[in-house]
């Protein structure tokens, strides 16, 4: 069963002189599969991952559909949305110290879902928190639940923020970001929690990212965005392996990699292959493919009409050259 | 040595956020510092441009010992050209009101003085070192893109023609393939003019590609020093294992990460007096 179907999904700002701010994106995700959502930043990967909560930009018109565990989400409102949010589906931003209220206890903050989301008395919820605090390993639970956000460091406020979102025992998980403002070793804890508990309950998770390596080790499969679409999606050792989109080809030749790394080749003249230009602003609205501009492979078809996203197999990719550049990755 | 710090130390009320510290820079060389949040090495980076005054120990650029007072404008002046830096956020480090033109020739008309015609001759010679055209000489930095808005800040620390260029976490906030272009320009840069770099970074995969040397940092001290190659391929101290293993690549395994940092930080608690 998939816990999270878009399809066509099209965001609109109001005023009309913008393209879209995500146009056109199908995403699926299976109950216990991990997916990645990758791209830069404007991409579209954000507003494409608030969608599954019915987190629309304010007056912006949105087309198309998004249904998370079979209910649809766009339109609803209300207690329904309310429902949604409370029982389906859960996010975790980038920044915990940005989405918890400082003047709180940390205890307050998480009993506070479960008493009124379930109805729960005051001493239950207080269990099933320290049961949640000590599954995103936070020792002493009870001392937790007594402090203020300030008093945690952003790793330790993190696995609270995990344990908020998993209170409601959602069958998504969004994770926008989730490590992106951790230090590098503390990436890691978090990363290896949420993979756990995610595995553990079988949930499905949409992670998103701009570190394309940290979504490869993760993910199942990947959705690479580019402009507010999505431009190419593969199983994630594949898109890593064999990328088909030239965007997913100049970010891999663009990111910096340590001598070590097991996969691939590394040059050792230390120098990187930068993807040329810049990335489109939102109010650029070539008639062709969006990366045409920076592409190494444009020819005069990819400037003067966009191509469509294909499938053939568990592979997507939305490129006029894809079958040409078969293994010509960078 | 275009920079030689010695024996730094710094304490923050009871943290000690700098413990002996000595390390240098070569003429044209380029060390990178690294370390995670509260290692110390921004710290390290704001006591060497003078941004922050070190409770002990030693700061020389170019023999010149930059803890001395100077009296005089042009005694001042000529400190402050030696040692310019480059922030993480250039949204945030550039005069909103002031086109990329201007804020050059701001620095230009400090420093050097000259004509209008000379100045202007320099920022075009700045402009072109740092890649950027004449739309983005016209613009504001809010009419630029992330990356633009960091060459300008890069351009306008050439500006002064320093012997050292401090970057503190320069390209962190870049999108990939935006990071890319102002990896290889600051390699480039480097080359052409032989400013030497203090490249503070936490990311060490971004350090190998504009450092040939580096230090790593934990807790307020350099745990291992050496060539940038030689420490990525083989590190030693256990510490900069634990980073190394922790950058995501395929085959990466987070759980192990995370139990190796947990031993790490068992056996410091158990070491430390505290």
């Amino acid at each position: 069963m998939n816990v999270l179907e878009v399809d066509g999904l099209t965001v609109v700002l109001p005023g009309g002189s913008h393209r879209p701010l995500v146009d056109g994106i199908a995403l699926r995700i299976g109950a216990g599969e991990v997916v990645g959502l990758v791209g830069e930043s404007g991409s579209g990967k954000s507003v494409t991952a608030r969608s599954a909560l019915g987190l629309f930009p304010a007056r912006s018109r949105v087309t198309g559909s998004v249904r998370v565990a079979g209910t649809e989400v766009v339109g609803l409102a209300g207690e329904a949305l309310r429902r949604l949010r409370a029982e389906q589906a859960a996010m975790i931003f980038q920044d915990p110290r940005a989405s918890i209220n400082p003047l709180r206890r940390v205890g307050d903050f998480l009993t506070e879902a479960v008493r009124t989301n379930r109805g729960w008395a005051r001493a239950r919820s207080r269990d099933r928190v320290v049961e949640l605090l000590g599954e995103v390993g936070i020792a002493d639970p009870g001392a937790a639940m007594r402090r203020y956000p300030h008093q945690f460091s952003g790793g330790m406020l993190q696995r609270v923020m995990i344990a908020a979102a998993l209170a409601v025992d959602p069958m998504l998980l969004l994770a926008d970001e989730p490590t992106t403002a951790l230090d590098v070793s503390t990436q890691a804890e978090i990363v290896a929690i949420l993979l756990r508990l995610q595995a553990e309950r079988g949930m499905g998770m949409l992670f998103v990212t701009h570190d394309l390596e940290l979504a490869a080790s993760i993910c199942h499969r990947i959705a690479v965005m580019y402009a507010g679409r999505i431009v190419e999606e593969q199983p994630a050792d594949r898109l890593f392996r064999a990328p088909r989109h030239p965007y997913t080809q100049g970010l891999l030749a663009a990111t910096p990699t340590l001598p070590s790394a097991t996969g691939g080749a590394v040059q050792a003249s230390g120098r990187l292959v930068p993807i040329s230009g810049r990335p489109l602003s939102l109010t650029d609205t070539p008639p062709g493919c969006a990366f045409a501009p920076r592409c190494p492979r444009a020819i005069a078809l990819c400037t003067a009409t966009a191509p469509d996203l294909h499938s053939s197999g568990a592979e997507r990719v939305a490129c006029h050259r894809a079958d040409e550049s078969v293994g010509a990755g960078g | 040595m275009s920079l030689e710090a010695q024996g730094l130390c710094k304490r923050f009320g009871p943290l000690l956020a700098v413990d002996h510290v000595s390390f240098s820079v070569a003429d044209g060389g380029s060390l990178g510092l690294v370390g995670e949040s509260g290692s110390g090495k921004t710290t390290i980076a704001r006591i060497v441009a003078g941004l922050e005054r070190a409770d002990g120990g030693s700061v020389r650029v170019d023999g010149t010992d930059r803890g001395v007072h100077v009296r005089g404008r042009a005694a001042r002046l000529a400190r402050a050209r030696q040692v310019q830096m480059v922030f993480q956020d250039p949204y945030l480090s550039l005069d909103p009101r002031l086109t990329t033109v201007e804020t050059l020739t701001e620095v230009i008309a400090l420093h050097d003085g000259g004509t209008r015609v000379a100045r202007r001759e320099r920022v075009d010679e700045l402009l072109d070192q740092v890649g950027l055209g004449d739309r983005e000489a016209a613009a504001l930095p809010r009419q630029l893109s992330g990356g633009q808005r960091q060459r300008v800040a890069i351009a306008r620390a050439l500006a002064a023609r320093p012997r050292l260029l401090i970057l503190d976490e320069a390209v962190a906030a870049l999108d990939v393939s935006i990071q890319a272009q102002i990896l290889n320009l600051l390699a480039d840069i480097r080359t052409q003019t032989g400013i030497g770099y203090l490249f503070v970074s936490h990311d060490l995969a971004v350090v190998r590609y504009v450092t040939d040397h580096v230090a790593v940092m934990y807790r307020g001290r350099v745990v291992e020093r050496g060539q940038t190659a030689a420490v990525l391929a083989a590190p030693r101290h256990p510490y900069t294992q634990l980073l190394l293993a922790s950058v995501p690549r395929p085959g990466w395994d987070p759980t192990a990460v995370a139990q190796a940092r947990r031993a790490l930080q068992a056996n410091n608690a158990s070491e430390e007096p505290s």
